[in-house]
């Protein structure tokens, strides 16, 4: 049901070149709202997709946990970008990010109630009306709860996927951060969701603060516990991709390809699945 | 407690969590002053990386007059840190004259967008700006992505 995309990195113009130097990337995420005022990807994505990679569009503030139905606008220019790279996918989080008129800057938890649930649903198709591919979802971390909490997060989730046809895009970074901060069982997490539904799964790092939280900063290595995860969900079922974010404090590229190199080893990851161009098969 | 709606209850949350506003009933205030603390973190440091010059110039006080202004100041529906920035360096100017390089990315930026009370817009037609380059008593014009530089003939001191 949904395409197979390999080994996946979020793009930054501050790892395009280490990206373009990884010949096993499969797919990248390109930040929706970064680039949908532009005219045309950066040149670096074009030679990725001339390269086969997959690109899928990853928006951050389309705020479908929102009272008020998604933005037309933003939805447009998500579709817009999704057309103009050829996305397989568009993903986006069950979240909101605004409300009463101030941005939050952020991806907020929604309370965990019959009539978010509703909200939500009708949100997300609205969105699937307008865009041109299938949505992901992605679970959020948080560092709070809503109080009256009336099912889990992963019945939650189910629910809206199965409502609403949606995908998931399963981000284990976060269910971590959520197990460690809220001190829940990740493997119940991952009991109760619909694995045959899974786009694409995210790993990324975080850091324990001196509040004692843990923060998923996406700003440092992945850790142990995440890589963790990934084994377990692969010895589960087979995700049709893996792919690190990693927004700040850049590493340097060994660092990174050791990363991708874990990663790679946990999804028992041969290399993209593509027709060799014929030059290749005969050099 | 009357029953809210969804919207009011976001609401609530939200302005707990950016505008210094009441904790909501049946939240844990610890948890909630966490999360304010890392969305404020989370701002100031997507605006001094997408304004090196304006982190150049504040150096060791950015973090300060960040929050300074992000007190008075709420982050705008468009154009993320680059408009958050934009309006940041409005409000240092105010105070203090900004360094050319920081008139040199804010003259770049109003070249190629409009700056509306929602953020930053693109425009459709590029415009024509200028900025006046103390240190190098030059003047320079920017129309898209283009640069001009005019040299002052007066020499700096005597």
């Amino acid at each position: 049901m949904s395409r197979h995309l390999g080994l996946g990195i979020g793009w930054r113009p501050e790892l395009a070149l280490a990206i373009e130097q990884r010949a096993d990337v499969g797919f990248i995420e390109l930040l929706a709202e970064d680039f949908w005022s532009d005219r045309a990807p950066p040149v670096a994505v074009e030679q990725l997709r001339s390269r086969g990679v997959a690109v899928v569009v990853h928006g951050v503030s389309l705020s479908l946990g929102g009272a008020d139905l998604p933005d037309r606008d933003r939805l447009h220019a998500l579709a817009r970008l999704a057309r103009n790279v050829d996305a397989p996918l568009v993903s986006e989080h069950l979240a909101f990010v605004r409300a009463g008129g101030i941005e939050s800057g952020h991806l907020l938890p929604l309370p965990r109630t019959r009539e978010a649930l509703d909200i939500v649903v009708r949100n997300v198709r609205a969105a699937q009306a307008v865009l041109p591919v299938p949505l992901a979802l992605e679970n959020i971390a948080t560092l709070f709860e809503w109080p009256r909490a009336e099912m889990s997060e992963a019945e939650f989730i189910a629910e809206v996927l199965e409502r609403t046809g949606a995908l998931l895009l399963l981000d284990l970074a976060n269910l971590h951060a959520n197990a460690r901060n809220h001190a829940l069982d990740p493997l119940e997490f991952l009991d109760r969701i619909p694995l045959d539904r899974i786009a694409y799964v995210h790993v990324a790092g975080g850091f324990t603060g001196a509040d004692g939280l843990y923060h998923d900063s996406h700003a440092h290595a992945v850790p142990a516990p995440v890589l963790g995860l990934l084994g377990e969900i692969c010895s589960r079922t087979a995700p049709h991709g893996v792919l690190i974010e990693r927004d700040d404090r850049f590493p340097l590229d060994a660092v990174l390809n050791a990363e991708l190199d874990a990663v790679a080893a946990a999804m028992n990851y041969r290399g993209p699945r593509r027709a060799a161009p014929a030059a290749m098969l005969h050099a | 407690m009357p029953e809210m709606s969804l919207a009011d209850q976001q609401a609530a949350l939200v302005a707990a969590l950016t505008a210094e506003g009441p904790v909501p009933a049946g939240f844990d205030p610890t948890r909630l002053s966490a999360a304010a603390d890392a969305l404020a973190f989370k701002r100031a440091r997507s605006v001094a990386n997408a304004w090196p010059s304006l982190r150049a110039m504040l150096g060791g006080d950015f973090r300060e007059t960040f929050a300074a202004y992000a007190a008075v100041a709420p982050l705008p529906a468009h154009g993320g840190a680059l408009a958050d920035g934009r309006r940041f360096a409005r409000f240092i100017a105010r105070q203090l004259d900004l360094s050319d390089d920081a008139r040199m990315q804010a003259l770049a930026i109003d070249a190629r967008y409009r700056e509306t009370e929602a953020g930053l817009l693109r425009r459709r037609v590029p415009a024509l700006r200028a900025a006046w380059l103390r240190n190098r008593r030059s003047v320079v014009l920017a129309f898209g992505e283009h640069r001009y530089r005019l040299q002052s003939p007066l020499r700096p001191g005597r």
